[in-house]
């Protein structure tokens, strides 16, 4: 379960993230969309523990992330829209580092598992020079997912995977979620967040301007009945675009 | 036409404002300022001040000297170019170049053109340098005429190199690879000619000091056949060895000449560059990555695509997350270095042990200690410079510092994991240089034997070794956490203030090492003269042992209390906080 309560982030005078609240449970996959500037990849950056929150509180599996932070990131798995990678590790030792960090103890079962799954065998022994952008993302995917996780969080998962990548991931996105993990999604692919989201966060210059199912957003906003996720996005956060 | 070029002139002029406005602005931060003041006084005091120290040239040998000198270097130039296609990437352009000029509505004589004015920037930044620096070489040339003959030559050695580029690019068909083997062929005749010249030169090497090889060398380049090889190379320098206003005008004219044939040259050559030029341009993008990941202390070579990437070091699946920091890092260095340059070391360390077995062998008595000056050089070169070169820990790791943050683990373990490996990897070498000594010396233990030491006081040494590497890398990484912005962390802006900032960093450290050493060092010795009053002054090696003993923990506690300090900066860092 992922709690977030009262989460802001200021950089002097900009307030990026404000006064955010709200709860993933368990099998719930959370769509957190805004335009551009909106202030989510702060959000998910202050939700993994990279960037220290202004204020608020962050519970990841029932751990604070600022009081017990290793037990809090130990349970949680960050998927960035650019894929990090260690220059001088290949593909399965990124797996065997990723395993050590989280003590996976059948990484020698499960990395196999995983490489076979995202296409990656065949690589398993090159360096991320020698991988398409494509390759790398599935090869950050492979490492969130080793340990299992308990909160999923991914930012543009989908960038530079090809569809067969994109198919395999939006049913493992699924699949995760109905294992029990609760899941936060960020994308600009309303389609993917409509596919794929059971409750949505739409943010405008850091600041929640809805929360809940598509069937309760409309229910609180009755002239957006009947209107797709795409005018239901453009008129929640401005038809501008947004520019936080 | 005038569109297009006036497109390109808009490119070239307003990304050179916009680059120095850039530049400019980083003053506005008095960090910056006092940097670029650093590195300026530097400058000064190691360049021009000597230069402005140097004798003013008197006579006409030392103006030959020196253009024989630069004409020398102008036909290795052209030279190197032509026998081993070395053209600097005289083709290359920026990434965004090839994804905009390529595929954009312009003829390839225009983006010839475009590349020869756009290389201008850097001949001419190259042109006031040495305008600075070879102030007193030409006595009677003034500031402008200096600049204008540099540039001049300068400007031809650019073009030739582009020149050449274009005759050499695959595939090189009929008159164009004719043209290249005869090229080819007039530059290694030079060479041989240049060999043949300078061979008496050799010859005599016994009997000549520096002085008379130089006027040799100058009677050599002034005499044919060197006089001839060297004859088109003079006229490119000519104008800096100008003693005229007259002779300075006549000689950059000639050089004018040259740069026009040479753009002629280039434009009438209808050569398809696109692939090589897409090529150099990738080339020089990862050399430029590569430089940037060396300066940031990343790997100093480049991932090696298709070589062998065996695992060289297990990592067992569970344990304490920090060591698998410092095997990720391990593995780094090992990867970084690659088996060339084991090799490369292995070389190197042979020759000292040669050199130390012959210098040992020479000596008598107590000169057969002489042996150990080569290891004794090799230690306190890894123990001063070890940890500030071998920098596979946060210096490298820094750049990720989003990916770090997601690590389950505290900031205290963290650091501990990231300075695990190079102190484990330089007090291995260390460790290994004193074994090497004490098994290839034969006076050390003999020494060791006379003196009375023990030889488990041997065992100390590794320990030594590594509460002194982990103290100096502590502090190197604690400065990088303290101060990222001060640390190079592959920012891509340099200059004189990046340097700047590189000594005060490196002053910073030594201080700080010192600072670190004070309170062991004094204890160390307050326990060796402690032991020597209580046991007596008969043995030396108990205190000695006792003192290291004292002050290898005193070191050690430093460690953990700044691996502490340095893991709670780490948890309140924000990765905002590295430009």
């Amino acid at each position: 379960m992922i709690e977030v309560s009262q989460l802001s982030k200021t950089y002097g005078a900009m307030t990026a993230v404000d006064a955010l609240s709200f709860r993933v449970e368990p099998g719930q996959v959370l769509g957190l969309v805004g335009p551009n500037g909106a202030g989510k990849t702060t959000t998910l950056r202050c939700l993994c523990g990279i960037l220290d929150p202004t204020s608020g509180t962050v519970r990841i599996a029932g751990h604070d992330l600022r009081t017990d932070g290793p037990r809090a990131k130990a349970e949680l798995a960050f998927i960035p829209d650019e894929p990090e990678l260690f220059d001088y590790l290949t593909v399965e030792e990124h797996l065997t580092f990723v395993g050590r960090l989280y003590g996976v103890a059948d990484v020698a079962v499960r990395a196999p598992q995983l490489l076979e799954e995202l296409e990656l065998t065949e690589k398993r022994r090159v360096l991320p020079g020698e991988l398409s952008r494509g390759m790398k993302q599935k090869l950050a995917i492979a490492c969130g997912l080793l340990h299992n996780p308990k909160a999923l969080i991914l930012d543009e998962p989908l960038t530079g995977l090809d569809p067969a990548g994109i198919k395999k991931m939006k049913a493992t996105i699924a699949a995760r979620a109905r294992e029990g993990a609760a899941v936060i999604l960020s994308s600009h692919l309303l389609n993917l967040v409509e596919e794929l989201c059971t409750t949505l966060l739409v943010i405008r210059r850091g600041r929640c301007v809805a929360l809940g199912t598509l069937e309760e957003i409309v229910i609180a906003r009755p002239d957006l009945a009947g209107q797709s996720l795409e005018d239901i996005f453009l008129a929640l956060t401005g038809s501008d675009g947004g520019d936080a | 036409m005038n569109g297009k070029a006036g497109a390109l002139g808009y490119l070239i002029l307003r990304t050179t404002r916009n680059r120095i406005a850039k530049q400019a602005s980083r003053l506005r931060n008095p960090r910056y300022v006092f940097a670029l003041l650093f590195g300026i006084g530097y400058l000064y005091l190691t360049f021009f001040r000597r230069a402005a120290a140097m004798p003013a040239s008197t006579g006409s040998f030392i103006t030959a000297m020196h253009g024989a000198a630069l004409t020398f270097l102008a036909f290795l130039t052209v030279a190197i170019t032509w026998l081993f296609g070395r053209t600097s990437g005289a083709l290359a352009f920026l990434p965004a170049e090839v994804h905009y000029l390529f595929p954009g509505p312009l003829s390839r004589r225009q983006l010839l053109v475009y590349r020869m004015v756009r290389s201008q920037l850097v001949l001419l930044l190259n042109a006031l340098i040495w305008t600075l620096l070879l102030r007193r070489f030409g006595l009677t040339l003034s500031a402008p005429m200096r600049f204008f003959a540099a540039w001049a030559g300068f400007s031809v050695l650019s073009l030739h190199q582009l020149g050449t580029a274009l005759v050499l690019a695959p595939p090189a068909r009929g008159a164009r690879r004719i043209a290249g083997w005869v090229a080819r062929g007039l530059a290694a005749a030079g060479v041989v000619a240049l060999l043949v010249g300078v061979a008496p030169l050799y010859l005599k090497r016994g009997e000549l000091d520096i002085t008379s090889a130089m006027e040799l060398l100058g009677q050599a380049v002034a005499s044919p056949p060197i006089s001839t090889v060297l004859a088109p190379f003079h006229l490119i320098v000519a104008p800096l060895l100008a003693t005229s206003v007259g002779g300075w005008l006549a000689a950059l004219a000639a050089v004018i000449g040259i740069i026009a044939l040479h753009v002629v040259w280039i434009l009438s050559m209808h050569v398809e560059f696109a692939d090589l030029a897409v090529t150099a341009s990738a080339k020089r993008a990862e050399r430029l990555a590569t430089m940037r990941a060396a300066r940031s202390g990343g790997a100093i070579v480049k991932p090696r695509i298709g070589k062998s990437t065996r695992q060289w070091l297990p990592l067992a699946p569970v344990g304490h997350p920090a060591i698998a920091i410092a095997w990720k890092n391990t593995m780094s260095l090992i990867r970084g270095m690659g088996t060339r340059t084991i090799v490369m070391i292995v070389a190197l360390v042979v020759p000292f042990v040669v050199m130390s077995r012959t210098m040992g062998a020479s000596g008598g008595g107590e000169d057969k200690l002489v042996g150990v000056i080569p290891y004794l050089m090799i230690l306190a070169i890894t123990l001063l410079t070890g940890p500030r070169m071998l920098r596979n820990d946060l210096r490298q790791d820094l750049l990720r510092l989003s990916t770090l943050k997601t690590f389950p683990m505290t900031g205290s373990a963290l650091v501990a994991g990231e300075i695990l490996s190079p102190t484990l990897v330089l007090t291995a070498l260390q460790s290994l240089v004193v074994a090497l000594c004490y098994l290839t010396v034969p006076a050390v233990p003999a020494a060791m034997r006379d003196a009375g030491v023990p030889m488990a006081v041997l065992v100390l040494v590794p320990f030594a070794f590594l509460a002194w590497n982990g103290v100096n890398t502590i502090i190197q990484n604690g400065l990088t956490l303290m101060f990222p912005s001060w640390v190079r962390l592959g920012s891509d802006s340099g200059g004189v203030e990046a340097m700047g900032q590189n000594l005060l960093v490196t002053f910073g450290s030594m201080f700080a090492l010192l600072l670190s050493l004070l309170l062991p060092v004094g204890a160390a010795v307050a326990m060796v003269v402690f032991t020597r009053l209580a046991i007596g002054s008969s043995a030396l090696a108990p205190s000695i042992a006792a003192g290291t003993v004292v002050g290898i923990l005193l070191l050690l506690g430093e460690i953990v209390a700044m691996v502490g300090i340095f893991g709670r900066t780490f948890d309140r860092m924000d990765p905002t906080s590295i430009s």
